[in-house]
């Protein structure tokens, strides 16, 4: 059985590592580029420290959740709705295939018309950065209910609800956590850009602010804390998982 | 939109240098070094208007009689443009002075050498049904369309509005970004004041109540958009200062050019300008833009009024509006008067 | 379902779509969001004006060279991870953080390497594309049922039979998964770098937005959905010859 736990041990050498390799690039690029890591981590532990950091996250992470959120809500019923009903989804695929090419940061201005310029814009460009990924994973996982599964439980009598909630449902759980996982992964990004691309607060003004006074060390700090943000996030994600479909576990050779 | 070859061989020897050898990934063929031209890679911004055309012409059309080649690459973030200077991937650039000014105050050494050209095309627009002085712009409910804080566009109404005593505490400030979805955050009542073209002020005109209430040249004497610039240390090697001085030769003698005849605007803006309608515009329209760029405004001097009293006196907008450190500039550091001084001679 | 009636539900939902749009643009108008009918009238300009085929044709080669090579990349390393703990903690934490960095702030530091011709475009494109198909991989090898394992074993496969015969087959649904959502990151990947350096594709976008009235805009943007639309199912129809035996639709019950 995989202790995950004991590969979550091996980050702190893996962080390390990396952070070795950047000092050793970064001496050869130029300071108003590449910050070194000594200088980044200063940074970052000052900021934390003084409640700067902190505080900016606070304000950053309310349009990503109600984004991320609202995406989640949309693509799990949208999503098994398409993966297990044929008409609907050869109806919708070609316009969601369509729409999912757009770069979203082409679509600021048009949502900067539709929803503004503040926290309504900001939580738009939420969901429509992490709504896609979510879907297509959650209409994996409904498609590929195995066949045999379903007819055995309709021999069973099994039907509606309760073909659902005992075989649709549990299988398609892993590929519909798989989606929350990248999906809270790209709302993180998505929290960032949205502050960068409507008006600037938290972070995002913050990162601005330090980018144009040409203070790489702090520019990269704030870039840093919002990745360890994202990866505490995707961890979590790991947890909640674990905790609810625990018969779901990865097995080595 | 016209393509210019890409930097090839400099960026890999450059990369090479910085990364200490590790292995790229290949790109597919590489431009050959020119024979007996001198050549140098350009970083540009965006797109080009009418203003623009002459002095690109002039880069791309003049340099080579004058035995330069210049590899041009346009990029969307002016901070990309100081960044790839910095970087060596690029030697000279075209940006705008403010966030140059501002990576000197932080130990960037980035040297202006002359003007791309002089004052700008750009007006200051608001909806008259809520502004109808400079005042207004204090109303809780206006906020006023920037491209991104500190820059040109907010200085540019800074300026205009503390000259009309207005307290700049109460203004709500938002980032927009370009100018076309400025225009489009004007359009749709997000904003009441912003940035545009002088050009589209007609076609705002039709959709509702806008006025221009300020105008760069007017307002300003005069207003520096756009300056030519490169690293400190590649500008103290002579070889390359012999390049400067032909780069700035070809926009001088473009600007001069662009100035007196029409018909050498016009092949400017066929060749360069970013916009769609350019090969259908009647020629009439294309005339009276030129004439108001040449002799209305006086876009393209002819003998680049590249001086420090002109920044000089831009500084304290600069400082107002927090673009810059609130520590003095040493303008003296910042240019290199000597480029634009020997093209002037050489041209006569 | 008979080709008919497929091609019937397409053009419905495609229908409902241009409605839409037609309804929102009338709305809000041309300089705003223009109607549908203004941009297929204004598409001949906007294609001779930013030259958009030749631009486009130009986008292809990083697109699909970065694609691939993201493609390749990810569903190797992404197993391996999801077979390896050791793999696994080592590479995680930096998966996990480069996968919330957004590809724009990794621009400059780029193009000090890759200079701005197409090693710059197939890096971004990459960079963009190798994440999704890494993770999405990395949760189907984790999954990869033990009898599989051991039904390997017993008939003494090596570790590339294993790879080949056992597990990617095993993986396929979530390679799919993972390389129709890199499929869409690495042609929006194509344009954000485009936009950046304001070339190809990406640069007509940037241009066209400069311009009072979206119809260009909007145009090159349904080119990029058509685009988008045409690679997909391309794509499909490469995974139904590679694997023929798997058939999304026998899963489908209705």
């Amino acid at each position: 059985m995989w202790k995950s736990r004991s590969s979550f041990a091996l980050y702190p050498v893996s962080i390390v590592l990396g952070l070795l390799a950047w000092e050793a690039v970064a001496a050869f690029v130029p300071k108003g580029l590449l910050a070194p890591p000594s200088a980044v981590l200063g940074r970052l532990a000052t900021m934390t420290a003084d409640g700067s950091l902190p505080r900016a996250l606070a304000g950053s992470v309310q349009h990503m959740i109600v984004g991320y959120l609202l995406a989640v809500a949309a693509a799990i019923p949208i999503g098994i709705l398409i993966g297990r009903n044929a008409p609907v989804a050869t109806a919708v695929e070609p316009v969601l295939n369509a729409i999912y090419a757009i770069p979203p940061v082409a679509l600021v201005p048009f949502f900067i018309i539709w929803f503004g310029m503040y926290f309504e814009g900001r939580v738009a460009l939420v969901f429509a950065m992490c709504f896609f990924e979510i879907l297509i994973n959650v209409l994996q996982g409904a498609r590929n209910v195995d066949r045999g599964l379903v007819d055995a439980a309709r021999s069973l009598e099994a039907s509606g609800l309760a073909l659902w909630r005992l075989v649709v449902i549990p299988a398609a759980l892993p590929f519909i956590f798989t989606g929350l996982r990248v999906g809270i992964g790209r709302a993180v990004n998505a929290m960032i850009t949205a502050e960068l691309f409507f008006v600037a607060v938290n972070l995002g003004q913050m990162l601005k602010t330090r980018s144009n006074a040409f203070d790489t060390a702090s520019a990269f700090a704030i870039i840093l804390f919002i990745s360890l943000f994202g990866l505490a996030c995707q961890e979590g994600m790991r947890l909640i998982e674990r905790r609810a479909i625990p018969w779901h576990r990865g097995s080595e050779t | 939109m016209s393509k210019h070859t890409m930097a090839q061989p400099m960026t890999r020897r450059s990369a090479l240098r910085l990364l200490g050898g590790i292995p790229l990934a290949a790109s597919a063929g590489f431009a050959g070094t020119a024979a007996a031209a001198d050549s140098v890679k350009l970083i540009n911004l965006g797109f080009a208007l009418g203003i623009h055309c002459p002095p690109t012409y002039g880069i791309t059309d003049e340099c080579p009689k004058l035995g330069l080649q210049v590899e041009m690459q346009r990029f969307q973030r002016m901070r990309d443009v100081l960044q790839t200077v910095m970087g060596g991937t690029g030697e000279i650039g075209i940006a705008e002075p403010i966030l140059l000014l501002r990576g000197r105050q932080a130990g960037t050494d980035l040297v202006i050498f002359g003007n791309f050209y002089l004052h700008t095309t750009l007006v200051v627009a608001v909806n008259t049904d809520q502004i109808k002085t400079w005042k207004d712009l204090e109303k809780p409910d206006v906020t006023v369309g920037i491209n991104s804080q500190g820059d040109i566009t907010q200085v540019m109404i800074i300026g205009g509005f503390l000259k009309a005593g207005g307290d700049l505490s109460k203004v709500k400030w938002a980032d927009v970004g370009g100018s076309g979805t400025r225009l489009r955050a004007l359009l749709s009542k997000r904003v009441q004041a912003t940035v545009v073209h002088f050009d589209q002020v007609p076609e705002i005109q039709k959709s509702g109540n806008y006025r221009v209430i300020l105008v760069p040249h007017k307002e300003y004497d005069p207003w520096i958009n756009e300056i030519v610039f490169a690293r400190g240390d590649w500008l103290k090697n002579p070889a390359n200062r012999r390049k400067a001085v032909a780069f700035m030769k070809g926009v001088i003698l473009a600007s001069r050019r662009g100035t007196a005849d029409f018909g050498y605007y016009k092949t400017a803006f066929l060749k360069h300008a970013t916009l769609k309608d350019k090969e259908t515009m009647p020629e009439a329209e294309m005339q009276a833009h030129w004439k108001e760029l040449a002799h209305g405004i006086g876009v393209w001097p002819a003998d680049n009024a590249f001086r420090p009293a002109n920044l000089e006196k831009l500084l304290p907008y600069y400082h107002a509006a927090q673009a810059i450190e609130d520590k003095p500039v040493d303008l003296k550091a910042a240019m290199d008067l000597g480029i634009v001084a020997q093209a002037l001679k050489e041209l006569g | 379902m008979s080709r008919t009636r497929a091609w019937t539900l397409r053009l419905a939902g495609i229908a409902t779509f241009l409605l839409l749009w037609e309804i929102l643009g009338r709305i809000l108008g041309e300089a705003l969001f223009a109607p549908v009918s203004a941009v297929v009238a204004g598409f001949p300009a906007t294609v001779r004006g930013y030259k958009l085929f030749a631009e486009l044709a130009g986008s292809f080669r990083q697109l699909v060279l970065g694609y691939f090579l993201g493609c390749a990349v990810g569903v190797i390393v992404g197993t391996a991870m999801g077979r390896s703990r050791l793999l696994d903690g080592l590479l995680q934490p930096w998966v996990s953080m480069m996968f919330v960095t957004s590809v724009a702030s990794l621009v400059p530091l780029f193009i000090i390497t890759f200079g701005f011709g197409l090693a710059f475009r197939v890096a971004i494109v990459f960079i963009a594309t190798v994440w999704y198909v890494l993770l999405v991989t990395y949760h189907g090898a984790r999954d990869v049922n033990p009898e599989l394992m051991q039904t390997a074993r017993s008939f003494a496969a090596s570790r590339v039979q294993t790879f080949t015969m056992v597990l990617l087959p095993a993986l396929y649904p979530y390679i799919l998964a993972g390389m129709r959502i890199g499929l869409a990151h690495a042609i929006r990947a194509m344009v954000i770098a485009e936009m950046y350096v304001i070339v190809g594709f990406g640069g007509v976008i940037y241009n066209s937005g400069v311009e009072i009235s979206t119809v260009s805009l909007l145009g090159a943007l349904a080119t990029i959905m058509v685009v988008g639309v045409v690679l997909t199912e391309a794509l499909k129809w490469l995974g139904r010859r590679t694997a023929p035996w798997y058939d999304e639709r026998q899963q489908l019950s209705n």
